[in-house]
C-alpha cells in the first residue's frame, strides 16, 4: 500500500510488472489528484484495469470501518496519512492477519508518524522505498537503477523547489528561456472565451523543422493548423501534449521566410490562410516512456543528454553516475519536467534494452516506442498462464469428450471441410465447406468453420486477461508475438486436417443468385480433410490434373468443392461491388530467411484468385455474425464499422488524376469504387501506378475501428470499404481479441441462456473494450510496419555493404517544392528525394546526365529548377536547368519511372532508415516522349553495359566502407551474403565511428546530408 | 480532469453510492402542531418541509366546485436552500411548474368527492437543495396529507433517475443533475396498483434507454414506498399510544 508521496515520487516503479497486489487507497488517489498528478492517476488506473496486476482501488473515505475524520488542529496531511494508515490496518484485520500489508512511506514520514506506527497492534509493516526493494528486489538491478535515478530526480526537484544555493551550482544559467506559462485556470476561461485555443501540439517533420498545431473545427470556421514557428514559441511543449496557444503575426526575422517554404510543403492550407501562433500553457501532458540513446561528449559528468529515437521528441537531460554502462545502449527514459530556464527537459534513466543496433534490442525498441510491452521477455507466457489448459503432444494428443461432441452439431460426416492457408501456417483458424441444398433450383449451403476459441478460455480466466491486455498477435517482420499460449494457437485450436475439433459454424443457405436465404450459427465439431495453400487450392480452380502436394483421388474430392466455391463467392463478391464496394490493395511486403536469419528477398504480396474467394468467405461470415448480433443485442454488439471518408482529404488523389488528364468523382464509395476502375483500365498494365492511385485512396480514408453497437445509430455502423451495413471480427479468434469476444456474444446470443448473460458484458464493458482493442491494433501496426523499415535497412544495408550501388526502379508518388516522394515498388520503400537544401540550395546529382551510381553526390552548379504551379501544391512536373551541361534541361513528371540508388544513412540514435538518392529516369522509359525532349544524350551516357566501372569502385573503397571489409574486392563478387547478425555488428560499428569521428565519415550520404557538408 | 468523473471505473459515484442506491431517506410526520397535517422529509441533504391545511372554505369563493373540493399548492424555496443566497419571486416559473405538477398528481388519488366546495391547501418548503426537488416534495406531501387525515386511493412515491456515462443512476444529487446534459428524469408512481401519476424528464436521453431508466426510477419508487410506509405505521403507532395513556 504504497501512500500519496511515495506514488508522487516513485510510480514508475509500481508500473513495473514484479509488483503485483498493490492497494490504492482512495485518499492517496484524492491527494494525487488535488496536487494536479493527473498523469499519475491515470497510471494507477491503468495498473489497476490490468488483470494480471491483481491491483485494486479501495474506497477507504467511503467505507464505515476506516473512514477517518479529520480532527481538531490536524493538518490535512496528517488526515491523510491516519486515513492511509487506517486503512491498512483494516485490512490486515480484514484478512485476519494472514497476509502481509506493507506500507510503503517517505522516510520523513515515517519519523513524522512515529507514535502512529508504534500504537498499532495489527501488524501493518511500514517502510521506505528503497528498504522495500533491498529486501524482496534485491538481485534484481534494473529495478533498483530505476529507483536510484528516481530518486536522485527528486533530490533534484526538492533542490530546485527549496531554491537553496545548491541549485544555482546545478543550472549555470541565471536567464529564462522560456516565458513562464499561464495559470491552468486562467487557461481554460480564456480558451472557453475563444481568446486562446485549445489543439494538439504535433511536430510535424522534426528534421524540417515544422510543428503545427491542429484546432478542431468550432464556430463555423473550419479546422485549421496553426503553425508554432520556433523554439522560444513552442515553450517546451512536447510532441502530442495539448496545449493552448495564442495566435501571433509572422515573425519578422532572418530565417522566417525558410519557415515559410518548409510549411509550404508540408502544410496543405493555402499561404493566405496560415497562421502562426505561440504556445501559452500545456493542458494535457502526453508524455510516455521513450528510448534513446546517450550522446556522446566530452564532457563527463553526471549530467548527460539522452537523444530519443523518435525524432520528433527533444534531447532529454538525465543524470546517472555511471554513463559508462549505459553508454553505447539503447535505453528507456522518461521526462520528469521542463524548467523555464533550462534548453532540454529533465528526465531520469529507467532501464537498459540492449546494445545499440543489436537486432533484439531494436525489437525491444519497436515495442516500447509504441507500447506494446516493456521487453520481448515479457511477451512469453509463463508456467501459472499455462495451467488448467488443455494438453496435445505426440505422446497424448487432445481428443473432444464424448459430452462436448453430444451438445455440439457434429458435422464430421455430413460436411466436407477444408482449409486454405499460406504455406506452412500454423494456427488455422478458419475452414470452408461447400454442399448442395436443393440440386434443382441450384441452392448451396456454404460452411464458414471458425476454431472454439472460445470454448477453451473462459472469459475472466488468467489467459483470458492476458490476450484481452494484448488484443492481438503482434506480427513483426521476423517473428511474431502470439496472443494465445502455442498450445492453443497452433494445436488444440488450431483447425488441423484428419484430426476432429471444436468450431463455431455460419452455415449460410445460399440462393441461385447469390442471395443469403438463410443463416445458422452455432457450435460444432468439425474434421477438416485437408490443409490446402493458396497456390494448391489456385491449382484447383485452374483444371490443372496434377497438384502438387495433394494426393490425386483428394484433389478430384475437392474440386468440385472448391470450383463450387468458386462460384457462390464470385456471385456475393458482385453484389457487394455493385453496392460500392472498394477494391483496395496495399503493399505488404514479406522477408524471406535464409538459414541463421539472413534476409534472403524481399517480396510484395501479390493477390491470387484464392485469396479473393477465401478473403470474400470470410467478409460474408463477419457480416452475417455483424447483423445478427446487432438484432439480438444492438446495445452490447461489438462491432466493426469504417466511417466514410471527409471529401477534402482526397486533395492529392484528385490532383495526381487531374494531372494525368482525369477528372474522377468521389463523393461516395459507389462514384469511388467507379473511378478506381476507370484508373485501372487506363493505366492496364501499369500496375505500379494504379496501385499508386489506390493507395492515395487509401490514404484520405478514416481508420476501420471497432465500436459498440449503441454507440451510434444503425446507418453510422456500416462499413464504408466493403460496403456492408453490419461488420465485426469474427473470423480469427486465435490472432485477434475482438473475435474472441464476438464469438462469445454470438454464443451467448444463440443458446439464449440467461446464465450467460455475462457474457454479452454491459455496453459500458464492451466500450471500454473497443477503445483498448482498437488502440492495441493500431499500436501493433505500427510495430509492424516499424518491423518492416527496420529490415527495409538491413536488406539494404547487407546489399550495399561492400561498396556495389544498389540501384533501383522507382516511381515520382508525389511532387513536392523540395523534391519527390519516391516509391519503390519491387520493395515496398518509400521515401524523400530532394533536391534543394533547407537553405534554398539547389543541388542537382551529375548522376542525372552522366546516369552513373557514383555521381550522385556531385551537384551539379549553377543549377537552376523551374515548376509549373506556384508553390504550396503539389507539382505536376518539375525541370532542372543545368547551365552548362549536356542536355541543358532535364525533366520529371509526376509518376515518371526513375532510377534511384538506395543506401543506408548511418546514425548512432536513431534507426538507420534508407535514404535514396537520384540517379536519372529509368532507363526503360515508357515515355519516349520525354526521351526525345531534353535528354537526348541520356542514351549514349548510359549504356555502359555493367552499372559499376572500375573507377568507381575504387573511389568506393577509398571512402571507407570498403576498408572495414575484411575481404578484398575480388570477394565482392562472389555471391556470398553475409549473416545478418554479422551486418548489425559490422553496421554497429561502422556507425559508432562514423559519429565520433567525424572527418573520416564513410561513404554512405544520402543527398541531403552531403549537400550539408558542402555548404557548411 | 476537465470534466468531473461521475462514475468511477469501480462504479461508484461522487457521493459514494453505487448507481443503483438511494440517498439515505429520514422523514417524520406530525412535526408542527398548529397545522392539520405536516411532515418533514430529507433525502440525502436536500430537505423539505409540507404543511397541509384543509379542508375548509376555499379563499376565493369562485373557485369552489360544487361536487369535490380544490387542491391547492404553493412551493417556496428557502433564500439559504443553495450554496448561493437567492431570493425567489413567487412567481419564478420553475417553482410555478413544480406546484402545478404536485397538485395535478395528487388530485388524482385524494378522494376529493369527499369534500365538495372546499379546498386542502399545501404548501412547501424547500429548506436545502441538493437535487431531486420534485420527487422529495412529492414524497413529503403524502406524508402531509396522511398526517391531515385526509382520504386518498393510494400513496405516492417519486423517485428520480438518470443516465450518466451509459449507466442509469437513481436518485441524482445535485452535483450530478448540474452536470452538462445529464437526462434526468421524475415518475411518481400509486405502488399498490402501479401506475404512474406523474412522469417528467429533463434533458434528452436515447429512446432505447428509456425503458431501462424509467424501470430503475420505479423499483426506487417501491423502496420509498417501504420506508414511508414504515414511517406512518410508526406515527400511527405512537398517536395510538398518545390516545390509551390519555384515556
Amino acid at each position: 500500500m504504497p501512500d500519496a508521496k511515495t506514488l508522487a515520487w516513485y510510480i514508475e516503479i509500481f508500473q513495473q510488472p514484479e509488483f503485483e497486489n498493490l492497494i490504492f487507497t482512495q485518499t492517496a488517489l484524492t491527494a494525487l489528484g488535488n496536487m494536479e498528478y493527473t498523469r499519475t492517476c491515470r497510471m494507477l488506473r491503468d495498473i489497476v484495469s490490468d488483470p494480471r496486476r491483481h491491483s485494486v482501488f479501495f474506497y477507504n473515505e467511503i467505507f464505515a470501518a476506516t473512514r477517518t475524520l479529520r480532527r481538531a488542529g490536524e493538518s490535512l496531511v496528517d488526515r491523510d496519512w491516519r486515513a492511509h494508515f487506517t486503512c491498512s490496518q483494516w485490512y490486515r484485520r480484514h484478512l485476519e492477519g494472514q497476509v502481509q500489508i506493507i506500507v510503503l512511506a517517505d522516510q520523513e514520514e515515517m519519523g513524522r508518524y512515529r507514535s502512529l506506527i508504534e500504537s498499532d497492534e495489527t501488524g501493518v509493516v511500514v517502510m521506505g522505498v528503497e528498504a522495500f526493494l533491498q529486501e524482496n528486489f534485491s538481485s534484481n538491478e534494473s529495478l533498483l537503477d530505476l529507483f536510484r535515478s528516481l530518486h536522485e530526480a527528486k533530490v533534484e526537484e526538492l533542490l530546485t523547489s527549496s531554491g537553496s544555493t545548491d541549485h544555482r551550482t546545478l543550472t549555470k544559467k541565471a536567464g529564462k528561456l522560456y516565458k513562464p506559462y499561464l495559470k491552468r485556470e486562467e487557461m481554460e476561461t480564456l480558451v472557453k472565451s475563444g481568446v486562446i485555443y485549445r489543439g494538439v501540439f504535433t511536430v510535424r517533420d522534426p528534421r524540417k523543422d515544422l510543428v503545427t498545431v491542429r484546432l478542431a473545427a468550432e464556430g463555423g470556421k473550419p479546422e485549421r493548423e496553426v503553425i508554432i514557428p520556433d523554439q522560444a514559441s513552442r515553450n517546451r511543449a512536447i510532441h502530442n501534449d495539448v496545449v493552448a496557444i495564442r495566435l501571433i503575426p509572422l515573425p519578422e526575422e532572418p530565417g522566417a521566410n525558410n519557415i515559410t517554404t518548409t510549411a509550404n510543403a508540408l502544410t496543405d492550407s493555402p499561404v493566405e490562410e496560415r497562421c502562426y501562433g505561440e504556445v501559452v500553457g500545456i493542458l494535457q501532458k502526453n508524455w510516455r516512456l521513450y528510448v534513446a540513446t546517450i550522446q556522446q561528449e566530452g564532457d563527463q559528468g553526471t549530467y548527460h543528454l539522452a537523444v530519443p529515437l523518435d525524432s520528433a521528441i527533444p534531447k532529454i537531460r538525465i543524470r546517472h553516475r555511471d554513463v559508462g554502462k549505459i553508454m553505447d545502449q539503447r535505453i528507456v527514459v522518461s521526462i520528469d519536467g521542463w524548467r523555464e530556464d533550462s534548453q532540454y527537459p529533465n528526465g531520469h534513466f529507467v532501464r537498459v534494452l540492449g546494445e545499440l543496433h543489436n537486432l533484439d534490442a531494436e525489437i525491444n525498441a519497436i515495442l516500447v516506442e509504441r507500447g506494446i510491452a516493456t521487453s520481448q521477455s515479457v511477451l512469453t507466457f509463463s508456467a501459472k498462464h499455462l495451467e488448467g489448459l488443455p494438453v496435445d503432444t505426440p505422446d497424448s494428443p487432445w481428443r473432444p469428450t464424448e459430452e462436448e461432441i453430444a451438445r455440439r452439431r457434429d458435422l464430421r460426416t455430413t460436411h466436407t471441410v477444408f482449409s486454405i492457408d499460406p504455406p506452412n501456417c500454423e494456427d488455422i483458424d478458419d475452414a470452408l465447406s461447400v454442399r448442395s441444398v436443393d440440386a434443382e433450383h441450384g441452392v448451396y449451403e456454404l460452411g464458414i468453420h471458425i476454431a472454439d476459441v472460445s470454448h477453451f478460455v473462459p472469459a475472466g480466466s488468467l489467459v483470458d486477461n492476458e490476450a484481452r491486455a494484448r488484443a492481438t498477435t503482434v506480427y513483426l517482420a521476423d517473428r511474431r508475438f502470439n496472443m494465445l499460449p502455442e498450445v492453443l494457437s497452433e494445436r488444440v485450436c488450431s483447425l488441423r486436417h484428419r484430426v476432429d475439433r471444436y468450431a463455431v459454424s455460419v452455415l449460410c443457405t445460399i440462393g441461385p443468385t447469390g442471395e443469403i436465404k438463410d443463416t445458422w450459427f452455432g457450435r460444432t465439431v468439425i474434421r477438416s480433410c485437408c490443409e490446402m495453400e493458396y497456390t494448391q487450392a489456385q491449382a484447383l480452380l485452374d483444371d490443372h490434373v496434377k497438384v502438387d502436394g495433394l494426393d490425386s483421388a483428394l484433389a478430384e474430392r475437392l474440386r468440385p468443392a472448391v470450383r463450387q466455391l468458386k462460384e457462390l463467392l464470385t456471385l456475393i463478391r458482385q453484389r457487394r461491388m455493385a453496392n460500392g464496394a472498394l477494391e483496395l490493395d496495399s503493399t505488404e511486403v514479406k522477408f524471406q530467411f535464409a538459414k541463421s536469419h539472413e534476409i534472403k528477398e524481399i517480396q510484395t504480396k501479390e493477390t491470387i484468385e484464392a485469396h479473393r474467394v477465401v478473403e470474400e468467405a470470410m467478409i460474408l461470415a463477419n457480416n452475417e455474425v455483424g447483423r445478427f448480433l446487432y438484432q439480438r443485442c444492438p446495445g452490447v454488439a461489438l462491432l466493426r464499422n469504417h466511417p466514410p471518408p471527409v471529401l477534402a482529404h482526397f486533395r492529392r488523389f484528385l490532383r495526381a488524376a487531374e494531372a494525368k488528364g482525369l477528372e474522377l468523382d468521389v463523393s461516395t464509395n459507389q462514384a469511388l469504387a467507379q473511378s478506381l476502375r476507370i484508373v485501372t483500365k487506363l493505366f492496364g498494365k501499369q500496375r505500379e501506378i494504379i496501385r499508386l492511385f489506390k493507395t492515395m485512396a487509401t490514404m484520405a480514408m478514416m481508420e476501420a475501428g471497432y465500436v459498440c453497437g449503441h454507440q451510434l445509430s444503425a446507418p453510422d455502423l456500416a462499413h464504408y470499404g466493403l460496403a456492408l451495413d453490419f461488420y465485426t471480427h469474427f473470423t480469427s479468434p486465435i490472432r485477434r481479441y475482438a473475435d474472441l469476444v464476438v464469438h462469445r456474444q454470438l454464443l451467448a446470443a444463440v443458446e439464449n441462456n440467461p446464465s450467460d448473460a455475462y457474457e454479452l458484458g454491459t455496453s459500458h464493458s464492451v466500450v471500454d473494450l473497443c477503445t483498448h482493442l482498437n488502440e492495441r491494433t493500431r499500436a501493433a501496426k505500427l510495430a509492424q510496419s516499424d518491423s518492416t523499415e527496420l529490415f527495409q535497412g538491413l536488406y539494404v544495408y547487407q546489399r550495399t555493404r561492400d561498396g556495389t550501388p544498389f540501384v533501383v526502379e522507382a516511381i515520382i508518388a508525389e511532387i513536392q517544392p523540395h523534391g519527390f516522394k519516391v516509391w519503390v515498388p519491387r520493395y515496398g520503400i518509400q521515401g524523400m528525394l530532394y533536391w534543394q537544401t533547407r537553405d534554398g540550395q539547389v543541388q542537382v546529382p551529375r548522376s542525372v546526365i552522366t546516369a552513373q551510381p557514383g555521381d550522385d553526390e556531385q551537384w551539379l552548379p549553377d543549377a537552376t529548377v523551374t515548376s509549373d504551379l506556384a508553390a504550396g501544391d503539389s507539382l505536376e512536373r518539375v525541370r532542372f536547368h543545368l547551365p552548362g551541361c549536356r542536355p541543358k534541361v532535364v525533366e520529371f513528371e509526376l509518376f515518371d519511372r526513375i532510377q534511384v540508388s538506395l543506401k543506408v544513412q548511418p546514425s548512432r540514435s536513431h534507426r538507420q532508415g534508407v535514404t535514396m538518392a537520384l540517379i536519372g529516369h529509368s532507363r526503360h522509359a515508357s515515355q519516349p516522349r520525354k526521351e526525345a525532349r531534353g535528354k537526348r544524350g541520356q542514351a549514349s551516357l548510359s549504356s555502359p553495359k555493367t552499372p559499376i566501372t572500375a573507377d568507381a569502385i575504387r573511389a568506393l573503397q577509398r571512402k571507407g566502407l570498403g576498408a572495414d571489409h575484411p575481404s578484398g574486392p575480388s570477394s565482392r563478387h562472389s555471391q556470398r551474403v553475409p549473416s545478418l547478425y554479422e551486418v548489425m555488428n559490422a553496421f554497429r560499428q561502422a556507425s559508432i565511428t562514423s559519429v565520433s569521428e567525424k572527418e573520416t565519415r564513410p561513404m554512405n550520404h544520402t543527398l541531403r546530408s552531403g549537400g550539408a557538408r558542402t555548404s557548411r | 480532469m476537465s470534466r468531473l468523473e461521475l462514475l468511477s471505473p469501480e462504479g461508484l459515484r461522487v457521493d459514494g453510492r453505487r448507481a443503483n442506491e438511494l440517498r439515505r431517506i429520514a422523514c417524520k410526520q406530525s412535526v408542527l402542531s398548529d397545522a392539520d397535517g405536516s411532515a418533514y422529509y430529507e433525502q440525502g441533504n436536500t430537505k423539505v418541509l409540507a404543511t397541509v391545511y384543509g379542508p375548509c372554505e376555499p379563499r376565493n369563493k369562485g373557485q369552489a366546485l360544487h361536487d369535490r373540493c380544490i387542491v391547492h399548492v404553493e412551493f417556496t424555496v428557502a433564500p439559504f436552500s443553495t450554496s448561493e443566497r437567492r431570493q425567489r419571486s413567487r412567481s419564478d416559473k420553475r417553482l410555478l411548474e413544480i406546484a402545478s405538477g404536485i397538485r395535478q398528481a395528487f388530485e388524482a388519488v385524494i378522494i376529493s368527492t369527499t369534500y365538495p366546495r372546499s379546498e386542502i391547501s399545501i404548501y412547501l418548503h424547500l429548506l436545502q437543495d441538493d437535487g431531486g426537488n420534485l420527487q422529495a416534495c412529492i414524497n413529503a406531501t403524502t406524508l402531509a396529507l396522511i398526517d391531515a387525515g385526509i382520504p386518498m386511493t393510494d400513496y405516492i412515491c417519486a423517485c428520480s433517475a438518470g443516465y450518466i456515462d451509459e449507466t442509469p443512476m437513481l436518485d441524482l444529487n445535485h452535483l450530478e443533475e448540474a452536470s452538462f446534459e445529464t437526462p434526468d428524469l421524475t415518475i411518481a408512481v400509486l405502488p399498490r396498483s402501479g401506475k404512474a401519476t406523474l412522469l417528467q424528464m429533463e434533458s434528452r436521453l436515447p429512446a432505447d434507454r428509456l425503458e431501462e431508466t424509467l424501470h430503475l426510477a420505479t423499483e426506487g419508487c417501491r423502496q420509498i414506498h417501504k420506508l414511508l410506509d414504515a414511517a406512518v405505521q410508526e406515527n400511527t403507532g405512537e398517536l395510538i399510544l398518545k390516545y390509551a395513556n390519555a384515556i
